[in-house]
């Protein structure tokens, strides 16, 4: 037990020995003669413009509340699943009045335009 | 060394403790959000940490902690809501802004 | 009878009323709008006479995940009324024209649905997904009014409040588990004396008694911690110092009908919850610490002389009225600190009463912001002339908020303090009494503008039906049960007996 963790311990530990050695002799070893156009966006991308801290648009919000919906519906569904044949009818109406109840919330979601992209 | 249950529930109240943390250094309402979830999966850790001590036949513990994903959810979908509506109104969500209720 | 669908029905009745609300006013906005609060009031007459129909001896059902018993039926039927008189005063009030009402409405039953399985829930689950159920749509609530900066902000920081105490209170019922194993209530209580399993290795351990063994000398701490933590989320839905910061902002920013129901629904079911989890784990308490009443009775005495003493202060009425929730929330809890069945029993009658004195109040007030704009102290001068009946009405609630003869308010206080001197708590009945002295300063604050102030402004416009009922009913509840209280008392003691601990 002890020596399995260890072994993890010294990956961890050469793992970062070795990063830190190429870096290091890397720094060492290579000129260094710094110009603007070393430093611009190589080979491909564009020039950035503006500053990177932007809003995202509110839609994604309303998607993503949306999406909440049918995330957290799995959770219940799979354990369901797993055991849906010993547990029998009676277990799969009761799922299907809870898909129910979400499915009015989608389509009320939906009435309300909050899945409209525009 | 072996990994007891005690050595769950350090990680768990650890985790707590961030999240308590980060909820009470955090201007920002999402950043206090994210310190409430964190406190909620540290719960979660404790709950299937102890389902799995009291054995494999009871559920008890898994049972409560998808509860308790659900409802961490909710909350977090309810308060993402209200932090956008106060957005708009007033262009901020640092929480210290929200001083115009007084007596 | 594991699967008793009879004893969800008051549940089911909330529910399905609110889903079928959801999906017409998906279907027709305005005819879903108009018909909204009053098919709101029939769905809690449905709930209510479903919840009567249940008065019988407890009975478990769902795996034990709630029960069904007098006290669950006493607790739905003040919801199901508080929910009535909300839907009546909301149905013309002014600030919410701008919002979705059907959805409005919907949420209210929603929460009440919430409150409700509060009231009836026996299982840590099912409590802690009801408390969140009903947070959450609260939170909602109290932000509603669309484009309003005071609503948006009072529904974000009850959130944040809200959501942290939840937390807390949640790792407080993970503890409660990791030492007893077992999520329902009466096994935690069975579980609880002989908790401290050996958390040294996995599987399955024997069970050491508390005083054998390394874990149970840990236990009592945790344990001791256990019940903290849960105290905060319930304080929190009670509105108990210290954990009252939210209640303010919350009752002046929220639509005023809305911080009606919260003051008095959204504190029940906190006090149901409190009650359920003392009375059911009540030897366990008792062994594992002794004297836990002081606790209680600590934070009662904070919440009192706190609630008092800032209250009177206040110049918005809607504050004002909030730290008076806190005093009465401090008032109500001392009933559970006497511990004995007079005591348990205070606390029901003392919430069947506040209920109805504290909507009045409440729905006064928004009539009253509703006619003349205003919800501060200077707009409530000479009231008593430019609308004599809204002025009298006022006055009324909140001397019976005051707890003056014959009204209401008095029997509430009576019995809570009858029962902490039957136990000889002697310095506890003194200061409730004087935190009830300083109180009525607090009210007069509100009354005297009314009476003695100079009238301003021109006289009040009239004011809609549907609220003019609600405040109707709750005046004749302020008056009669202030005459005549002992069916309620009556009905309290049947509702706790079942329940209290067999010695």
């Amino acid at each position: 037990m002890l020596t399995d963790y260890a072994f993890v311990a010294f990956f961890i530990v050469f793992g970062c020995f070795f990063v830190a050695a190429a870096l290091i002799g890397a720094w060492f070893i290579r000129p260094q003669r710094p110009s603007r156009i070393k430093g611009d966006i190589y080979e491909c991308g564009e020039t950035t413009r503006g500053t990177s801290w932007v809003q995202y648009n509110v839609r994604f919000y309303l998607v993503a509340l949306a999406f909440v919906i049918f995330d957290v519906e799995v959770a219940f569904l799979l354990p369901w699943a797993v055991a849906a044949k010993r547990l029998g009818l009676y277990a799969f109406v009761e799922m299907m009045i809870f898909v129910g109840i979400l499915l009015v919330a989608l389509v009320y979601a939906w009435r309300k335009g909050a899945l409209k992209w525009a | 060394m072996t990994i007891t249950p005690l050595h769950f529930v350090g990680v768990s109240a650890l985790l707590f403790g961030i999240g308590l943390l980060v909820v009470l250094t955090r201007r920002n309402a999402i950043g206090v959000l994210m310190g409430i979830e964190l406190m909620l999966n540290a719960v979660n850790v404790q709950l299937v940490t102890f389902d799995r001590v009291y054995g494999p036949e009871r559920l008890d513990g898994q049972l409560f902690s998808l509860f308790v994903i659900t409802v961490a959810a909710a909350e977090a979908v309810v308060g993402l809501a209200l932090i956008l509506a106060v957005y708009r109104s007033r262009g901020t969500v640092a929480v210290d802004d929200l001083h115009e209720l007084r007596g | 009878m594991e699967y008793d669908w009879l004893s969800l029905l008051p549940h089911l009745i909330l529910a399905g009323g609110a889903v079928v609300l959801v999906a017409a006013g998906a279907a027709s906005r305005r005819f879903a709008g108009a018909v909204a609060p009053y098919f709101t009031v029939a769905v809690a007459a449905a709930t209510a006479a479903a919840a009567l129909m249940l008065w019988r001896e407890p009975a478990s059902s769902w795996f034990g995940a709630l029960t069904v018993d007098p006290f669950f039926v006493i607790f739905a039927v003040i919801f199901a009324a508080t929910l009535a008189l909300v839907a009546l005063l909301s149905a013309r009030y002014a600030p919410l024209d701008g919002s979705d009402r059907p959805e409005y409405y919907a949420l209210l039953i929603m929460v009440t649905c919430a409150v409700t399985f509060m009231a009836s829930a026996t299982n840590l689950v099912l409590i802690y997904v009801a408390i969140e159920f009903s947070s959450i749509l609260s939170y909602i609530l109290v932000g509603y009014v669309r484009g309003d900066r005071l609503s948006g902000e009072a529904g974000l920081k009850y959130f944040l409040y809200g959501a942290v105490a939840s937390a807390v209170m949640l790792l407080g019922f993970g503890l409660l588990y990791a030492m007893t194993g077992a999520t329902d209530l009466a096994a935690v209580a069975a579980n609880l004396p002989h908790m401290g399993r050996s958390f040294e290795t996995w599987g399955y351990v024997t069970v050491v008694t508390p005083s054998g063994g390394a874990a149970a000398t840990l236990s009592p701490v945790f344990i001791f911690l256990a019940f903290g933590l849960i105290l905060v989320g319930l304080g929190y839905k009670i509105s108990a110092v210290p954990f009252h910061m939210w209640a303010p902002d919350a009752y002046q920013g929220a639509p005023t009908p809305v911080a009606a129901f919260l003051s008095v629904a959204s504190k029940a079911s906190g006090f149901a919850v409190i009650l359920r989890l003392v009375l059911t784990l009540h030897g366990a308490l008792d062994l594992v610490y002794g004297g836990w009443t002081k606790y209680l009775a600590a934070l009662a005495v904070a919440s009192m002389v706190f609630g008092v003493v800032v209250g009177i202060v206040q110049t918005d009425v809607r504050r004002l009225l909030a730290y008076s929730s806190i005093a009465h929330a401090g008032f109500a809890l001392l009933g559970i600190v006497a511990d004995t069945q007079l005591g348990f029993a205070s606390v029901i009658v003392y919430l069947v009463l506040y209920a109805a004195m504290n909507i009045g109040a409440f729905g006064t007030v928004a009539v009253i912001g509703h006619v003349t704009g205003g919800y501060d102290l200077k707009d409530y001068a000479g009231m008593g002339r430019r609308h004599p009946v809204l002025a009298a009405a006022l006055a009324v609630f909140l001397l019976a908020l005051a707890g003056i003869p014959p009204l209401s308010g008095f029997f509430a206080k009576f019995y809570v303090l009858a029962a902490l001197i039957d136990r000889d708590y002697i310095f506890l009945a003194v200061v409730a009494i004087l935190a009830s002295v300083v109180a009525l300063f607090l009210y007069a604050r509100v009354i005297k503008p009314m009476y003695f102030g100079k009238a301003e402004g021109e006289d009040v416009r009239r004011f809609s039906p549907a609220a003019a009922v609600a405040l109707v009913i709750c005046f004749l509840f302020t008056l009669l049960l202030g005459v005549w209280p002992q069916l309620l008392v009556a009905w309290a003691k049947a509702a706790i007996i079942p329940l209290l601990p067999r010695i």
